[in-house]
């Protein structure tokens, strides 16, 4: 009787019943591998909170009212305004805008205005070794050490400003970062000109 | 040699065009001679890799005398890329300073000025090695070129040490080959050709040589059809080749530009077309011009330092055009004022070919390694650059196979993300798209603008990140230091509190003794049975 059964069971049935299993089995695997993945590759932090750390130009400056980029990132997701970042400037307010569907709105002017970059440089003759501005740079950008003459790094320095108001004689300047061969950038062509050919 | 061992080109790459040649102007002269000018400003830094931090080093001081092929800079051990740069004459450093150079920027560069004592003598007899660097190793040939100062010298300027120092391999299927590439595939230029006439058995000396170096099974002379005479002299000179271990052939390929590009003169001879992000040395290929493989005869067989090449002073404005050796350093107009240049017609120079060359318009700079050509055309007509009709012209005549037409809508609303994803990075700027454009519109200059904006983003996406790694560590290490403090503090308050009751309780202290080795007895046992029971709980 049961062999009969057995039989009966059309030769198409078993196919789709296999590729049924198949299917059932190989799906499955593909879920608990992306599970896997989401674990193991977690990504740390709030993600929308990098996304516009990433974005903000890291001077550290705190122009914007936050003790650095990172806190204002975190206080724009919590929905504060776009527009308070002088260095990051108009490019920045329209990547934000982008990233977060919002509108172009013109920096805030209580902030600052944008500037070119600039780099701090201590005059190192008149430095008297306080290590007041080692305290305010946020980047740790100068080294030195108390009673000793102190210097900028300039690769690291991010033009922020803070260590200028601490310095007790005024030996922190901050001029203009020299265009030079290498960081020179080529012109953008003039639209619908003449040319001298 | 009863061998038959000249082709013609089977292989073609995508794309190309052919404007007119304009070769005839300056070819037909033979070489001949050129009056130096007595003061010489010499860049230190002529190889295409500038590079502010890893400068080369200036070894000479003001007032000092120096002699022709003297080194006047050097390089760190450990970098790389720099090669020094000599004086072409006998002569004394007057300055050094920073003077204008034929950078697009127009920024001026730290120049080194010789006034000459004795006039420049390219022929200076030589103590000849001859054949002495057969037994030399690999790696003091290589030595030797770079304290040479060579560097390509068709134009790119890229050290030529560098290229050479990985050897190719003879593990893959393809023959380890070397390419000389005596393309002069741009319109006007003609000093590769007159080099070749005139030295066709030194360059293929050269050639033997840096075989020898890169160790390679074969060596391809490739040459256009436009150039009969160089390429009968070197059917002649290799004729001539005593012994000839070495598999060499030539190839004559059908002109059209750019065929000496790189990637597409490797395209003709071997047929394989170069991947995205390959080098020639991924196909085991080393691909050298003709001028290049000279100055390595120069250096390694007659132990001359490179001083001045070949360079084609051509032009409708020109008096006298032809090829000329011209020391490094030569001013501009020194050679405005030697070809009898009518300056009120000259608007503007071209350093180079027209279609990859830089115009120029301040005369005040100095011949560099970089100029293999100087044109000096009366202007003729101005165009109107125009809307882009998207006629695909640009797209047709691409050889790298790239989209101008969208690099260009790209770069004029400057999205850098899309431009990238067309391969703009691959884009050779040979200006066949440019040429062909009949809205003339200066595509170059577009891919230009964009690349030199992806290279500013990048740079400053890396600045910030590293300040904000230095931000982030500042303030872990300042959160760490608060955090110990208030632990020292609060650990600090509680001994005070401890010692303030203890001492009134137990004012000599006699108590407290007793009480802390009773806590150590306590401790040793409780220890012991939890090592008894195996139980390694808390305390
Ligand atoms: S204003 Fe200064 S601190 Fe604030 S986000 Fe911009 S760069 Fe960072
Ligand atoms: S050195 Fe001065 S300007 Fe530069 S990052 Fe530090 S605090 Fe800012
Ligand atoms: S310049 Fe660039 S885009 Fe134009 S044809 Fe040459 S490789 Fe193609
Ligand atoms: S050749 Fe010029 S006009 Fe034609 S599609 Fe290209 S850019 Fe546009």
């Amino acid at each position: 009787m049961e062999i009969e059964l057995f039989v009966a069971i059309p030769p198409w049935l078993v196919e789709v019943t296999q590729a049924i299993a198949v299917i059932t089995i190989f799906s499955g695997l593909c879920g608990a591998l992306l599970g896997y993945a989401a674990v193991y590759f977690k990504v740390e932090g709030d993600p929308i909170v990098e996304q516009i750390n990433a974005i903000l130009p890291q001077t550290q400056c705190g122009q914007c009212g936050h003790p650095g980029c990172k806190p204002y990132a975190q206080a724009i997701a919590n929905g504060e305004a776009i527009n308070r970042c002088p260095p990051g400037g108009e490019a920045g307010i329209k990547s934000l805008a982008n990233l977060l569907e919002l509108d172009v709105i013109p920096l805030n002017e209580e902030c600052g205005e944008e500037s070119l970059p600039r780099v701090a440089f201590i005059i190192e003759e008149e430095c008297i070794g306080c290590t007041k501005c080692i305290q305010a740079c946020p980047v740790d950008a100068i080294v030195g050490t108390a009673k000793q003459m102190h210097t900028v790094i300039v690769s690291e320095c991010t033009g922020c400003d803070l260590c200028v108001p601490p310095c007790p004689v005024d030996c922190i300047e901050m001029p203009f970062v020299e265009t030079n061969l290498i960081n020179w950038r080529q012109q953008k062509p003039i639209e619908q000109s003449i040319v001298l050919n | 040699m009863p061998k038959n061992f000249t082709s013609t080109a089977t292989n073609k790459f995508h794309g190309g065009i052919h404007p007119p040649e304009n070769k005839l102007i300056s070819s037909s002269r033979a070489i001949s001679k050129f009056d130096s000018d007595k003061y010489f400003r010499i860049q230190i830094n002529q190889s295409s890799f500038q590079n502010i931090e890893q400068a080369v080093e200036i070894i000479v001081i003001k007032g000092q005398k120096v002699i022709q092929g003297e080194a006047l800079t050097t390089f760190q051990p450990l970098d790389r890329l720099n090669v020094p740069v000599h004086s072409p004459c006998d002569g004394v450093v007057s300055d050094i300073e920073l003077f204008d150079c034929a950078h697009n920027s127009s920024f001026p560069e730290m120049t080194i000025v010789i006034k000459a004592e004795i006039n420049v003598d390219q022929n200076r007899s030589v103590t000849k090695i001859e054949n002495q660097w057969k037994a030399k190793s690999q790696s003091s040939l290589i030595n030797k070129i770079r304290k040479a100062g060579i560097v390509g010298l068709g134009g790119a300027t890229f050290p030529t040490h560098i290229k050479q120092s990985s050897p190719l391999k003879t593990d893959i299927s393809t023959p380890s080959t070397l390419i000389i590439n005596a393309m002069e595939c741009e319109p006007y230029i003609t000093c590769d050709d007159r080099l070749l006439r005139g030295y066709a058995n030194q360059i293929i000396q050269g050639a033997l040589i840096v075989s020898k170096i890169v160790g390679c099974e074969r060596i391809v002379f490739a040459i256009e059809d436009n150039k009969p005479e160089a390429l009968f002299a070197v059917q002649e000179s290799i004729n001539l080749l005593a012994e000839n271990k070495i598999d060499l052939s030539i190839i004559v390929a059908p002109t059209k530009y750019p065929s000496g590009g790189e990637k597409q003169l490797i395209q003709i001879v071997t047929g394989h077309e170069l991947a995205k992000q390959q080098l020639p040395k991924d196909l085991n290929i080393l691909v050298q011009n003709v001028a290049t493989l000279f100055a390595v005869y120069q250096a390694i067989v007659l132990n001359s330092n490179l001083i001045g090449r070949l360079v084609t002073i051509t032009g409708n404005l020109v008096d006298a055009p032809g090829n000329y050796w011209i020391p490094f350093g030569t001013s501009f107009s020194h050679i405005i004022s030697q070809f009898n240049v009518p300056e009120k017609d000259l608007k503007f120079i071209i350093i180079g070919g027209p279609l990859m060359g830089q115009k120029i318009s301040n005369f005040d700079i100095s011949t560099s390694k970089k100029v293999n050509c100087l044109i000096f055309n009366k202007r003729v007509t101005n165009v109107e650059i125009k809307e882009c009709i998207r006629c695909g012209e640009c797209e047709a005549v691409c050889p790298i196979k790239l989209l101008p037409q969208q690099l260009y809508w790209f770069s004029k609303s400057e999205q850098w993300k899309p431009m990238e994803q067309l391969d703009l990075k691959a884009c050779i700027e040979c200006g066949a798209c440019d040429y062909v454009c009949p809205s003339h519109i200066p595509l170059v200059d577009y891919f230009r603008f964009a690349k030199s904006e992806i290279k500013h983003l990048s740079s400053k996406e890396k600045t910030s990140e590293l300040a904000k790694q230095r931000f982030d560590n500042r303030e872990s290490r300042l959160t760490r230091i608060k955090l110990e403090r208030k632990a020292r503090q609060k650990k600090n308050a509680l001994d005070r509190k401890q010692a303030s009751e203890n001492k009134s309780v137990d004012p000599d202290g006699k108590k407290t003794a007793i009480l802390e080795a009773l806590n150590r007895v306590k401790n040793k046992q409780n220890n012991t049975n939890k090592i008894n029971t195996g139980i390694t709980g808390e305390e």
